[in-house]
Formats: C-alpha cells, structure tokens, sequence
C-alpha cells in the first residue's frame, strides 16, 4: 500500500509542481486512505518550515515527507531523503490521541521553490471507541454543527443522507474531521471531530450500522398530520399567463410583445417573486393589448350584440362579467364587484361605445390581482385548528394550474359551482380528463424541462471553433429528441423512473442529430446521455464535470451542498495534454475544497465520455496540442553555464564541453508524439548533434545558417511518464542557441482512452462505477433518487420548496409512486391527495402585516 | 459577424437622422401603444413632489455593471500615473480629468462563509447593496441563496431625487442570462430585485410609448384620461380588497404592487422636457445572436442617455450581461466564453479578458461622449451633473476576490466630486463607505450609515470637493 499510495502521490505532484505557481500557506492535514496529509506549504522565502499536524485518534503511525522539488536532498532532524520517490522515512512512532506534532525541515538554500509537500501517516493498528467515553461535547457540536442538516436524532434531515453508514470510527472521525461541516471543514477540527464520532456511535447509532435509508426513512412522518405547510400567494407564470389567456380569448391573440419579459419560468419559487414596476408595466401593457382585441371583435365574445340602448348594453355587461367574469377571475363575481365593473363600463360606453365598454372591462379585470395572483383563502367554515379547506373554485384552480399551466375550464369551474369537485370519486375523474389531455403533456414536459435543467437548452451556445456542428437545427432536434423521449417516460405504457435512467434512445434519434449516432456502439441509454442535457450541462467549449457532478448531485439526489469559499486559490492553469481529470485534481486535493468536489467531481468525470454537444469519444480530447518545454523542465550538464541569447528570441545559449547534453523531461500521454526543436548555431557552422529519446537516436539537428529552423521528427513512441529527451554533444565543440523545443500530439494521435470510472458516495447506492451507463443503473435503483422525484414533483406542483411539516404529504406521494413502479402517472393522482394539495394553514385576516 | 458594425452604423446613422428631422413640437397624448419619436413640449406637471432634503435638479446617477473581474495589472495604472494609463482605461484617454478610480475599496460585506450563495452570484447582490444575499432556493453558481437583503444605492438615490420625474429608475441590461439572483444589482428593498431588461425594444417602448406627435385631439385625451383613470382605480381598489381578506405574510406583495401601480400614475402624469429627442431604434434583432451584442449595447446606452436627458428619470443602470456570464465576443475573435477565461491564467485568456474589458472602456467612452454633448441649465455638462459609477461582482476573476474592485467613477455629480484625474489609493475601505459618500454626493449628508452598518465606517476621504 505504501508503495503505490507514493506513487500516486507522486504523479500528482508531478503536475502540480507545473500547474501551482503559489500557494499561500500551509493547510489543515486530512486523512485519505488512511494515511494522514498535510497538503500545499509555501516555504517560498523561509529558512526553515514547521509543519504542525493533529493526530485524532490512537494507534501507531508510520511517517514519512514526500517533497515536490527534487533538488533538495537534506532534511533536518528527520530521516533520509529518498530523492527516487521523493520520501522521507521517519522512524516508526507511537502517537497518543489529540496531541500536536510538527516536523521541521530545514531547508540547505533559499532557492528551492517547494510548492507541495505531503505528510502521510499510515496507520497500523486502527484505535477503538472506548464506550465510557463522556458524549456530552460531542453532543453538543452534533447539535450546533451537524443536526441542521442531518437531523436531531441522525437520521438524514434536510440532506437527506444520515451520519451513521456503518463507517468504523476512524473512517467517521476521517470524514468529519477532513469533509464537515461541508465546504467548511476548518470549522470542526480532529478534537471536535473525535467527539462527534463518539456522540454518533454510542448515542445515535442504532446498531444496525446501516445508514442507507430505505423510503420509510426518507420523509420522518411520524404522525398523520393534516397540516399542509406554508401557503404563499402565487403569482402567474409568464407560462400560465399566456395558457390562460388562450383559454379566455382564444388562440388567435398574440401577447408576447406586450408581456412582462423579467421573469423566467426557471426556478421554484419563482412565481412567488414580488412583481417588480416592470411587471405590473407588463401586465398593463398586455390588458390593454387584449382590450383593443376584444373591442375589435366584440361580437366573438359579448353575450349579445350591440342594441344601441344603454340599459340593454348594461344588462350585457352583467351577463358577461357571470360568463367570461367569472372564469378570469376563477370565482364567481359578487354583486359588489359586479357594480364596481359596470361602473367602469359606464366610462368606456360613454366614451367609445358598447365595445368600449367591454373593452374597459377587460382591460381593468386582467390587471386585477384577482386575475394576476391566486389567492386562495379556503372555506373558512371547515377550518380545523390546522388548516382549512380550499373552496372548490379554489381546488379547481389548483388542478389546472398543475395540470394545464392555465386557468380552469369551463368543466371544472360547472363542478366547482356544484360543490362536488371535492368529492374524491370527482376529484378521480377530473384527474383523468386533465391527464388524458394534450395540454398535460405541455406542462409535465415543463416539469421534466424545470427538473433537468432543459429550459435553457434554446439559448445554449457552443463555441464555432471547437464545434461548428451546432446550430439552431441541432439544438432543436435536441429539444424534439427530449420531448418524445419524455413524453413516453411521462405518459407512455413503460415509463418509469427506473425507465427515465436505462431506456434506450436509440428510438430518438431526429435525423439531425445522424452523427451523433455515427457509431452504433455508443452506449447511449436514458436521461444523462440525452445529447441535450449533456448539451446544457457544459460550457462551450468544453464539457464541465463540475457542472454534471453537481447536476447529480443536486437535481437527481436533491443533496444540497453549500457554495465554493469567498477567495478561492489560482486554479491551475490549462496544461495542454490535461485531462479533465488532471486538471480537476486539485479540488480532490485541496482540503478547502475537497469536502464538497469529492462528492461532486467523480460523478462529473463519468460524464466525461461525451463532450460538449453529448458526442461520445472514447479516446481523451487532447488532439492537436502543442507542449512547449521551458527551461526549467531541462537540466545542462558538462555545458558552460547556459545565457540567454543575444536576441529577442527568448531562446538560451549554450556551450557545450565534451560529452555534453541538455537533458528534459516531459510527462504527458503515452504514444506517437511529433518531437520539435527551433534553434540556430551561433556563427551558422554547420554541424550535427544527436537527438535521443529514452536513449533511443531519433536523429540529428543540423543547421546551416544563424536563424532559427525547426526540425521535427515525427511519430517519436513516449511512455506516459519520465521521459527524458535529449541533445548530446558527444565531441564537445558545439554551441548551441535554442530557442523552443515543442512536443505535439498530432490530430491523429491516439490519446488514452477515456477513464470514466469513480465511487459514488454518501447515497444508498454507494459503488464504484464505470461510466454513465452504470451510474445510471445505479440511480434508477435508489430509494434517494426517487424520494428526490417525489420532492421535485411536489416543488413544481406547489411552486414552493418543501419544510418539515410537508414530509406526511411527501411520504404519501413517495409511496404511491413506488407502489406504482414509480410510475410517473401515479404521482398526478398522489399529490392531488395530501394535505398539502386540498389545504391552506388557518389564518386570520386581522392579524397585522409583518 | 462582419455585418454588426454595419449594423451599429446604421442604427447610428438612423438616430442623427431622427434628431435632425424632429423639429415639430408635440404634446403629451396617452396612448396605448405607440411608436412615438420627437420632440416634446411642457405641459404643467399634474403630480407634485413633496422633498424633504434638499434636491439638485441637475444631478443624475448611472451605475454600470460588467461580471467576472478586470484583470488587475492591466486596469489599475501606476501610482501616480494618469488614469487612463492602463491598457483597459485607455480607451477612455479624452476623459481623463473626469475620471476619479478607486483602489483599496473592497466588497467586505459579500465575505463570509456563513454568508449565502457562491461569489459570483454574492458580488451582484453586495455590490450596490452594501448587504449580502438572503438564504433561498436558487442554485447555480455555487448556491443556494435568495436576493439581497438591502435597498441598492441607486435605489436610495431613486427615492430621494426622483420625485418628480416619470420614472423613479430605469434598469437597462445587455444579454441577461443565467439565474437568479445572478442578474440583479438593483433592489428596491429586501427581496425585491429590479429586472435589468436587455431588450431594448421593450425598454423603449416602456420609456417612449405615451408620446406621440398628435396633439390636435384634446377632447380624445381628456376621454383617454379618464379611462385610464378608471381602469387603474378599479385595479387600485382591488388590490385593497383582496389585501384585507389575504393573511398578513401575504400582504407586502399586494402592498408592492399597489407601489407600482402608483408609479405607473406618476409616469403618466409627468411630461419629459422640451426638445427631447427620442431614439429610433431600428429593426428588431435576435437578443440571443452574440453578434448583436455591440448593437443592443449601443441602443441600451443611447436611451439610457435619451431618457434621462428627456428628464423621464434621474438615476438609471445598466447590466452588462448577468454575473458569472458566460458572453462570447465574436466580433473581437474572441469565442470562448467570459467566465471561464476570467479564471485562465495563460497570457492568451488575459490578453483576450483585456480585450474584453478594453472593448467596454470603449462602450463607455461612447457613452460619455453621448452625456457630454448635452450643455445644461446650470452651465455644466450632462457628464459634469453626473456620476457615473462603473462597478463589477468581483475584484478579479481568477480567484474570486472581493479587494480591489474595479471602480471607475466617471462625472463629477454637479461640481460634488472632487477633481478628476486620479487614483485614489485607499488601504482597506469597505464598499459600503463609498455608497455612503455617494449618497453625500447628492445631497442626503444627513445619512451616516449605508448597508450593513458593521461593513461601514464612514464617508471615504477625499472622494468630495
């Protein structure tokens, strides 16, 4: 273990000695592996470097350093410095709890630049938890620093994932101390994390040591309990502005101009935005829009033609405000509103006439709030201490909002002015008409599009250099691709959640997208290799596992991790021949970092098989690059001391004596590589030196003249790692000026195969995987994935985020959709059931205003 | 992308040539839409402010946003080195003694771990707030968090000086993407962002649709009027009712909107100056093409200019793009998208980010230019009566960071400002120290504090005459 732990190691300092131009100071020490590291110290500047590190728990340990430079060879007070692997053994020692200890190197010359420095402490025999320890400080950091998220009593809570999976106690005091509380780990140190790793073994652990939640866990209904959470006065969509507007008016009127355009239909919550002065500018604008249209074809949708009598016309408006009246405002008119209106109508008849005055009508009753929000009050006369029913008018509202992202019809407003839509045999039935009809499928496709992320898919651009495929055709055909996908998941015989994750798209395929399915081995199964969502969920230019991980992450499992640090440190910069998962490895790495990219990263790289425009390669995106080496990567020996050129050229001159070389490494990807040199010889003699490659001849650099040529050999084997190129003077006569030695990966260069393997963790379904196609099989299994679904549901159906009191109502839904075979179908009929659906909170109107 | 320029000149060209024809003074007509252009003429103003401080009619706000950080070398110049030294300011060269920029001025209150929300989404809810970002349910770049938990100074500004104008402010935005509360540096209070439009169609006929040349109708106005009248009583009316029967939580929405509808009045009743020019605009493009970016840019700045110098408001912003955006800027090659260059090290990402952000010093100089030609009342410029303040979510890209942000102040505010010409280097000033000096600057000297009062020590030194 030590071995290959070093080496490991050892690759990723290999980088970062190229990637990291600065790090700013030491970092807490984490523990990976069992092995205990102290990450990142800048001893730039400093003489002498202390490293102090805690120790959280008994047991021997066996250290050793591991630097970055491999100039320096001498370490005060400790072992030897193993240049080879870059170690340094220190005696094995014994380590009793929760002391501190530091080591000390002493560095021989202020030149090094240590960039990273790794302490690892294997650990040889792991300590137990002694059951009399005393729980209470673990009790109370538990309290103020883990319950909020995970529960009071551990078992999940708002996250959901519950703090005892079984672990041993070293691997939860490793977690805690290394990864909580998440994104801020300094927050809890070894002592604290001790502590709290005792209180969850002796005081919350069941002894089951099972921490994966089966779906009776998920939601903590404890008691049946009516209460139906928080009722917040909803505000139309732009969505169901315009549905419902078609409904009143017809399909013939055109209001996107007039619209408010400052909302989106992104986000939950969304719709309970205050209006902003845009807004209610908007609204007015499109009354009056909708004003003019009607007036203009008054006939259509007065109850009776113009008679030319006042009175008459008056006795229309009264008509036309109990039709048409009542359904924009969802409930039926009283009396005083019907004065109230017929007063305005008086305006618009005296000014313009019978069709003005309805024109007013309108005008005014589609900027009301009546019309504009959706209050809903309840039946105050069935109101128990908890809660209150909704009013049928109310609960008809509610249907076909969720059903139809509109007003209701004229159906369901006949059985709401009959009192029997809340009737559940009604109830049962209206379900199935609002099911069956297409507007559904318009509005369960916007909550798959809301879910996934896809209502952007429209706007996404991708970088016309890096893929000159995409157009407004292929995004389309990316949008028709999802829609039929989702409406056979939605509505089709076979559509399940388990379905959502494994069914093959090999039946979509629009036409446009032909080569993204060129290859018919590409494993292409269910939503995450949905060309789509793999389109939406990436930059670009470039795929984002950040981006994809955290998709996963947030969306199918509704983990909620908290944001990125203030100031983060300088990424590394793109190094050409990186992968993703090079070039990621630093927030694996970082403590700062790592609590929360640890659970985000992996499940991003098994994405990595499909670029940016979910086209599936299967070899690593690193064709074409070009890697200069700079002088540092090169070392001269048997040559005068190197000088910059006596040009711009930024190249260095060097003098060689007999046996000469100048020597470089280059650590990039294994196979053919094109080896290029731009150089001259100063003075223009013509003469000749080898070129090795790992000792092998590749050939001669010759040059004939004082200006820089390039030579390039093309097809030069490297090994992934280690390889030494170099330039010999075997005779000692030579001068050489060169100014850049480039290694190229030619477009034909068969880069490494993509690794898309990694560990889910922190779930039910904890595993290792191999790409999207196991990740996927993996989601469909878990109870958390589809708890998840049943939370998304019930946010786009509430247009809230869920609380505590709402778990009875969620667990409800849970478990009707997977008695289903989470069914998609069951959750229409299960929400429309709980509390949360048919109820509001009790309130008084009297009560002042916060 | 060859034919944007074309395109810009064009819409250039068609506005000299609206401002040279419009030579017909019309009257103020309600109307329901309108394509409205020209110049206007004063009738008496029916609504009437009460102002309890002391009010320059003269002085005017602009605050305007750019995402993702500068690129620190390349914007702040040498000590003592003129302002437009820097590669990024240099654009801006003709301007020099009008420009004041600020070094050692950081966004303090955005800081905190315990703070909701991820950096790029914290800086565009700080920035003009002086708060920080309520918890909520937004996700995206690094949250989750809700909107900013104060009023924006600009907003601050707006109460005390737009009594008397159609608009209390106007925000314009260029390519608003992205989530919330990614788009919003502009709040009303608490919760209440204000939209940045980025169509500028939208935008004018928001600002310029009530006027058009017709003015030989007055019988037909004085009908319009009343129904108009009517129809926003009714509104009003029921937005009373409904509020009475709605539980207290309920009841700031209602109350906020019955705000806006007051607005709405006030905008009617207000008239914009005389000889005020209206802006035409041209065609409507794709606000999604990033090629239209420089002409919807354009269009935003000049009625952006033309309202205020119609005196429809005093205090506008502007939004380039959303925070964290992720623009691409093709007509300057450059195809990758901003956000993620703003964390490339490699000398070609910051050369293309200072190609970005020279490109912007450009807008702005353009826009100057605009305030500039206009001679006021009091002898000054339109530039000299403004303050224009240029700010940005986040010092640098790179690594987030909240110190030195890149503020630019541009205008003097009425002779408030102290001269122009030079960087102010500061030690370590909170942000909300400069919003507070900025509410002297117009006037509110009564005020000690702004934001959140443990982020704020007091009026920067040296910022005033």
């Amino acid at each position: 273990m030590r071995h290959s732990r070093s080496l490991t190691v050892r690759t990723l300092l290999t980088w970062l000695v190229l990637a990291l131009s600065q790090v700013a100071y030491a970092q807490r020490s984490y523990v990976e592996d069992n092995n205990l590291v102290v990450p990142r110290i800048d001893v730039e500047g400093y003489g002498a470097l202390e490293l102090t590190f805690r120790i959280g728990y008994d047991g021997q340990y066996l250290f050793w350093l591991l630097r970055a430079d491999q100039t320096s060879e001498a370490i005060a007070n400790s072992g030897v410095f193993n240049p080879q692997d870059l170690t340094i053994a220190i005696d094995e020692i014994e380590l009793p709890t929760g002391e501190l200890y530091s080591a000390t190197l002493q560095l021989l010359s202020q030149d090094p630049f240590i960039t990273f420095v790794v302490i690892e402490a294997e650990q040889l025999n792991p300590g137990q938890v002694d059951p009399g320890t005393d729980t209470s400080a673990g009790a109370e950091a538990y309290a103020s620093q883990c319950a909020s998220c995970h529960g009071v009593d551990g078992s999940g809570g708002s996250l959901p994932i519950p703090v005892n999976s079984g672990l041993s106690r070293v691997d939860l005091v490793d977690i805690i101390e290394t990864t909580m509380p998440l994104g801020n780990p300094d927050n809890c140190d070894a002592q604290c994390a001790a502590d709290i790793a005792d209180y969850i073994l002796l005081e919350l652990s069941d002894g089951s040591g099972g921490g994966s939640s089966g779906g009776e866990s998920l939601f903590s209904c404890t008691a049946p309990s009516n209460d139906p959470g928080p009722t917040a006065l909803a505000r139309l969509t732009p969505l169901q502005y315009k549905n419902t507007v078609r409904e009143l008016f017809g399909p013939g009127v055109n209001l996107d101009q007039a619209l408010p355009g400052g909302l989106s239909d992104q986000e939950v919550g969304k719709a309970l935005a205050d209006a902003s002065q845009f807004d209610v500018e908007g609204y007015r604008a499109a009354a009056a829009e909708l004003a003019e249209y009607v007036e203009a074809r008054v006939d259509d949708y007065a109850p009776c033609a113009d008679s030319g009598s006042g009175a008459a016309a008056r006795q229309c408006a009264t008509q036309f405000l109990e039709s048409l009246g009542t359904k924009i405002y969802r409930s039926p008119l009283a009396a005083s509103d019907v004065d109230a209106l017929l007063t305005l109508f008086d305006v618009g008849y005296d000014s313009g006439g019978y069709a003005r005055g309805m024109a007013l009508l309108i005008e005014a009753m589609m900027q009301a709030p009546r019309f504009i929000y959706r209050p809903e009050i309840g039946n105050s006369l069935l109101a128990d201490e908890t809660a209150v029913p909704l009013t049928d008018y109310e609960l008809a509202s509610r249907l076909s909002f969720m059903f139809w992202n509109q007003g209701p019809d004229d159906e369901l407003l006949a059985l709401a002015e009959e009192g029997r839509l809340n009737l559940d045999s009604v109830l049962a039935e209206q379900v199935l008409r609002l099911s069956n009809d297409p507007r559904a499928q318009e509005s369960f496709l916007d909550f798959f599009d809301i879910w996934f992320g896809l209502t952007g898919l429209e706007w996404v651009e991708k970088d016309p250099n890096v893929f000159p495929a995409w157009d407004d055709i292929v995004s389309g055909a990316m949008r028709e691709q999802a829609d039929g996908f989702f409406s056979d998941i939605l509505f089709g015989p076979n559509g399940s959640l388990n379905a959502l994750f494994t069914t093959p798209l090999d039946g979509y395929a629009p036409t446009a997208l032909d080569d993204w399915y060129a290859d018919a081995s590409t494993p292409r199964d269910g939503l995450l290799t949905l060309p789509a969502l793999l389109s939406v969920h990436s930059k670009p230019e470039e795929s984002f596992p950040i981006y994809r991980g955290l998709f996963v992450r947030e969306q199918l499992f509704c983990h909620q991790l908290p944001p990125p640090p203030d100031d983060i440190g300088d990424p590394p910069p793109p190094t050409a021949g990186m992968t993703n998962r090079d070039r990621y490895a630093q927030h694996t790495l970082d403590p700062g970092c790592q609590s929360c990219h640890a659970q985000i990263d992996p499940l991003g790289f098994a994405f990595e098989n499909f670029d940016a425009t979910g086209r599936f390669h299967e070899f690593e995106f690193l064709g074409g690059v070009t890697v200069t080496l700079e002088a540092e990567d090169c070392e001269f020996s048997n040559a005068h001391d190197p000088t910059p050129s006596d040009d711009a050229s930024g190249g260095i001159y060097i003098d060689f004596e007999a046996g000469g070389k100048l020597s470089c490494e280059y650590d990039g990807a294994a196979g053919p590589h094109d080896i290029s040199f731009t150089f001259k010889r100063p003075g223009g003699v013509t003469r000749s030196m080898g070129v090795f490659v790992n000792d092998s001849k590749v050939g001669v650099l010759s040059a004939s003249s004082n200006e820089f040529v390039t030579v390039t050999f093309s097809n030069v084997e490297l090994e992934a790692e280690n390889n030494l190129i170099e330039i010999r003077d075997t005779e000692g006569t030579r001068q050489l000026d060169i100014d850049k030695l480039e290694i190229g990966v030619g477009s034909d260069f068969p880069a490494p195969l993509v690794d898309a393997s990694g560990e889910l963790t922190g779930t039910d379904v904890d595993g290792s995987f191999t790409g999207l196609a196991d990740l996927s099989v993996m989601l469909g299994e878990s109870e958390t994935v589809r708890a998840c679904a049943t939370r998304q549901w019930f946010r786009h159906v509430m247009q809230r985020y869920e609380v505590p009191e709402d778990d009875c109502s969620l667990k409800d839904i849970n478990d009707a959709f997977r008695q289903s075979g989470d069914k998609f179908e069951s959750l229409r009929s299960a929400i429309v059931n709980t509390p949360a659906f048919r109820f509001r909170r009790v309130f008084s109107s009297d009560e002042e205003a916060p | 992308m060859n034919n944007s320029p074309q395109r810009m000149e064009a819409a250039q060209a068609r506005i000299r040539q609206a401002a040279d024809s419009l030579t017909t003074p019309i009257t103020r007509r309600s109307v329901l839409k309108g394509l409205g252009l020209g110049a206007l003429t004063l009738a008496a103003p029916i609504w009437r402010p009460l102002q309890a401080q002391t009010v320059d009619p003269n002085q005017r706000f602009f605050a305007i946003f750019h995402p993702n950080g500068t690129v620190k070398d390349d914007f702040f110049p040498d000590s003592g080195a003129a302002v437009t030294s820097s590669r990024i300011l240099a654009p801006l060269a003709n301007f020099e003694d009008r420009l004041l920029l600020l070094k050692g001025v950081h966004m303090d209150s955005m800081i905190g771990s315990d703070k909701p929300g991820g950096p790029h989404m914290k800086g565009p809810g700080a920035v003009l707030t002086g708060g920080w970002l309520s918890e909520g349910s937004f996700s995206g770049a690094g949250g989750p968090a809700g909107y900013a938990n104060n009023i924006s100074v600009d907003q601050v500004l707006a109460n005390h000086m737009s009594t008397d104008t159609a608009f209390k402010s106007l925000e314009y935005g260029v390519a608003m993407r992205g989530q919330e509360p990614l788009k919003y540096v502009s709040y009303r209070g608490a919760n209440k962002p204000n939209p940045a439009v980025d169509d500028p169609w939208k935008m004018y006929d928001r600002i310029f649709s009530n006027f058009t040349l017709d003015s030989s109708e007055p019988e037909v106005n004085a009908q319009l009027d009343l129904e108009r009248q009517s129809v926003l009583d009714y509104v009003k009316d029921e937005l009373d009712v409904l509020n009475r029967r709605l539980p207290a939580q309920d009841r700031p929405r209602l109350d906020a909107h019955l705000t806006h509808i007051r607005s709405i009045e006030q905008q009617l009743q207000t008239v914009p100056r005389q000889q005020c020019e209206v802006p035409i605009l041209g065609d409507e493009v794709s606000l999604r093409d990033a090629d239209n970016y420089p002409l919807i840019t354009r269009l935003q700045l000049d009625i952006m200019f033309q309202a205020q110098a119609c005196g429809l408001t005093r205090v506008s912003s502007l939004m380039f793009c959303n925070a964290d955006s992720w623009q691409t800027f093709p007509w300057l090659g450059i195809d990758e998208e901003h956000h993620g260059l703003s964390h490339n090290l490699d000398s070609g990402s910051i050369q293309k980010l200072v190609d970005i952000n020279v490109w912007y010093s450009e807008q702005l100089a353009y826009f100057l230019d605009l305030l500039d030609s206009v001679p006021e009342a009091n002898g000054l410029s339109m530039l000299d009566n403004s303050l224009v303040l240029c700010c940005n979510e986040i010092g640098q890209g790179k690594n987030h960071t909240h110190e030195d942000i890149p503020w630019l102040l541009a205008g003097s505010a009425a002779g408030r400002l102290r001269p122009g010409g030079q960087m102010l280097e500061y030690g370590d000033e909170p942000h909300n120290n400069l919003m507070l000096t900025l509410l002297h600057a117009f006037g509110m000297n009564d005020e000690s504090s702004f934001g959140a009062p443990e982020h704020c020590t007091g009026p920067l030194s040296g910022l005033l005459a």
